[in-house]
């Protein structure tokens, strides 16, 4: 335990230090950190693996309130969007995403960004969202980076669903009909 | 209210299902159970504004073409409008290519076409200042204004180039209300468009083929002319032996874009790269090709673009219309061509998908501004890099996986830029009757008044990933002119180290523009693909 603390301890000063290499195709944290998730995708998607899934579950409805028309039953809905988005890039720029979630594991991580030890999991949707207004607060570019990596994918695959695009106001495009 | 929503795009021919019909020579390589070779007099690699218009010169002057191009045949019939499937289907990396670092989005399309096929049909021709700055500064010759302008005029006749006669949308309408307000510049944007609808949908794919790109112009005449195209095939690699290129050697990719295990390899006298900036570079570097002072990838350019929206009382329906036909050059040249960075100002489509993206943040004020959609005018600013010792550009890298990767700072050169474009366009919007206005910066909120926003942008932190920045223009990476320590083709595009390699891209370009790039492409690979083509029948 206390090895992995300290592990823990390296990888996010790694982050602080070298934070865009990190994101950017640097050394996987997971790795690093000695809490290293299962590289193989959860049952049923192409990318996201069972860790990405069990953090990204309790952020959604902080990190999209207000868009999800059916509350917290839209998150598997969301997440396999994110999953189906997560397909199209290279191989080095899905990496710098997972590196991110790897990151997210991490307590000191966690805490250097939004103030909150825990995991998401044992957090309410208030504590998340007081602890994402802290990490958007941040007057560091590394942070923010990360805090754009976490939002922008989900909020792209969300609000290119038709029917979520409809709930801007946008009435939708014009119907092809093939000759 | 706007809604083409209950509109019908009914009666348009698709001219690749005609094509195919009729027998053009398509290889779709996903569908390859064996590895294929093939020969060919000239092979170009990569199907977009170079590329295009390279197959149509080459294959009509009887040379046999084949044209490679990684993406998917996508064509009319399939263009449903429908964002998504777009980003994932047309652009690179489904819409989520970007600088290494992450602090820009770079929108590059990937289709047969090329970018050609969602860009947003902005066509200006090559400005004389940076004409004469590459002339000053690489050597570049032969390529003045006055030396060029036949060939954009040829261009422009080919792919119906002119100025937006109908009434602008009112996203656009803003630019011009606000440039009119404050005594500023403003002017029509030529489009390269033949019949259109008027719709929006430039950028996922022109359902009603008015568009002339190349998808609907050269490449079904090089396809006349007995060119093949090979889609679905990545070129990964060329083999030479250090003074001629012999073959350039791709993977079959399958619906997912994963390697299926087969390959295509292609024979060839000539070889033109056109891939683009970033994938042209990135092959190159690949395929070790020689480069004694190390310069395949420096030097790409972004035209870093900066976004302010404002929001008025009525409804502007801004993904609606032709998406940019007005401009402004009012800070184009604001400290001269070598000053501080200079922009060019437009205005850009709001699409749900793009613009809630855009707007960033996350949970309920990122709703409540998202929800404003409808009611936003969407001003782009794009910052003309590459013309300052400052400005040095980006350096594409190639990942642990062989995939192009550029690395491109934000630095305080551009950052300044940043922030001046920001309080301008914010001027301008307020001029033109926002209600409120917000910079693309994640610490500024809709703000009521300019006095506020004039007040607060300066106080505002401009660093990567807090002022938000992106990317349509990849130019650059394979620099042209006469001085070999720093440039990597001649000013026909002839690869310098390699006799029978020719890059006919934006790659070439030794600075950005200041303008959109299409045109500029078109014009000077018509002047070198008509060179090659006399040079190679002779």
């Amino acid at each position: 335990m206390n090895d992995t603390l300290a592990l823990n301890r390296r990888a996010f000063l790694r982050a602080g230090l070298f934070g865009s290499a990190l994101l950017a195709g640097g050394a996987g944290v997971a790795s690093l950190s000695g809490c290293s998730t299962a590289k193989v995708p959860a049952n049923g998607f192409l990318h996201l693996r069972q860790a990405d899934i069990e953090l990204l579950t309790p952020m959604v409805p902080a990190l999209l309130a207000g868009a999800l028309p059916n509350g917290d039953a839209d998150v598997p809905r969301v997440l396999r969007r994110l999953d189906t988005l997560l397909d199209s890039p290279a191989q080095g720029g899905r990496d710098a995403i997972f590196q991110l979630y790897d990151v997210l594991q991490l307590g000191a991580f966690r805490w250097w960004t939004m103030d909150a030890w825990s995991h998401p999991g044992t957090l309410s949707t208030e504590q998340i969202d007081q602890g994402l207004a802290n990490w958007s607060r941040k007057q560091n570019s590394f942070a923010r980076l990360a805090l754009n990596g976490l939002c922008q994918p989900l909020t792209l695959a969300w609000y290119t669903d038709p029917e979520i695009a409809k709930g801007t106001g946008y009435p939708g495009p014009p119907s092809k009909v093939i000759a | 209210m706007n809604d083409l929503s209950k509109l019908e795009v009914r009666g348009i021919r698709d001219p690749w299902k005609e094509g195919l019909a009729a027998g053009w020579s398509v290889i779709d390589s996903s569908q390859l159970n064996e590895d294929q070779t093939i020969e060919a007099d000239v092979v170009i690699i990569g199907s977009g504004a170079g590329g295009g218009v390279s197959a149509e010169i080459l294959s009509q002057s009887g040379l046999r073409v084949v044209i490679i191009e990684a993406a998917k045949l996508k064509s009319t019939d399939q263009f449903n409008m429908d964002e998504g499937e777009a980003y994932r289907d047309l652009y690179q990396e489904g819409a989520a290519r970007a600088a290494k670092d992450g602090s820009i989005a770079i929108l590059q399309g990937r289709a047969v076409g090329g970018t050609t096929v969602v860009n947003w049909t902005s066509s200006f021709r090559t400005p004389e200042q940076t004409l004469s700055y590459w002339q000053n500064n690489f050597g570049v010759t032969g390529l003045s204004r006055s030396e060029l302008d036949p060939w954009f005029e040829k261009m422009e006749k080919r792919l119906r180039v002119s100025k937006w006669a109908m009434p602008p949308n009112a996203n656009n309408n803003a630019l011009k209300n606000g440039c009119e307000a404050l005594g500023w510049g403003w002017s029509v944007i030529p489009r390269n468009v033949d019949g259109c609808w008027n719709l929006g949908y430039c950028g996922t794919g022109c359902p009603t083929n008015a568009k002339q790109s190349m998808l609907v112009t050269t490449l079904p005449s090089a396809m006349e002319s007995g060119a093949t195209l090979v889609h679905s095939a990545e070129a990964r690699t060329l083999e030479h032996d250090g003074t001629r290129v012999t073959a350039v050697l791709c993977n079959a990719l399958d619906g997912r874009r994963q390697a299926t295990g087969k390959t295509v390899r292609v024979v060839a006298k000539t070889f033109v790269a056109a891939g683009g900036g970033i994938n042209t570079p990135a092959l190159l570097m690949r395929a070790g090709v020689p480069d004694p002072h190390e310069r395949l990838g420096k030097r790409t350019f972004l035209h870093p673009t900066t976004l302010v929206l404002g929001d008025f009382e009525e409804r502007v329906d801004g993904y609606y219309g032709a998406p940019q036909s007005l401009y402004s050059d009012q800070f184009t040249w604001r400290d001269g061509v070598d000053g501080a960075i200079g922009y060019k100002m437009e205005v850009m489509p709001t699409h749900p998908g793009l613009m809630s993206s855009l707007i960033g943040g996350y949970g309920s004020l990122a709703r409540t501004q998202v929800s404003r959609l409808p009611h936003y005018a969407a001003a782009i600013a794009m910052m003309r890099d590459g013309f300052h010792d400052e400005s040095e550009g980006g350096a594409v890298e190639l990942s642990k996986y062989g995939d192009a990767v550029l690395d491109y700072v934000l630095n305080d050169y551009v950052l300044e830029g940043l922030r001046h474009s920001h309080l301008k366009m914010a001027e301008m919007l307020f001029a033109a009757g926002a209600q409120s206005v917000r910079a693309g910066h994640g610490d500024m909120p809709f703000m009521a008044s300019w006095k506020q926003v004039k007040e607060l942008i300066p106080t505002l932190k401009y660093a990567p990933g807090m002022a938000g920045c992106g990317s349509a223009h990849v130019m650059g990476g394979c620099t042209m002119g006469a001085d070999e320590t720093r440039c990597l083709t001649d000013s026909e595009g002839r690869y310098h180290h390699l006799e029978n390699l020719y890059v006919f891209d934006g790659s070439v370009l030794p600075t950005s523009l200041g303008v959109n790039p299409q045109l500029t492409i078109y014009g000077m690979t018509a002047r070198n693909a008509t060179r090659l083509a006399t040079r190679l029948q002779a």
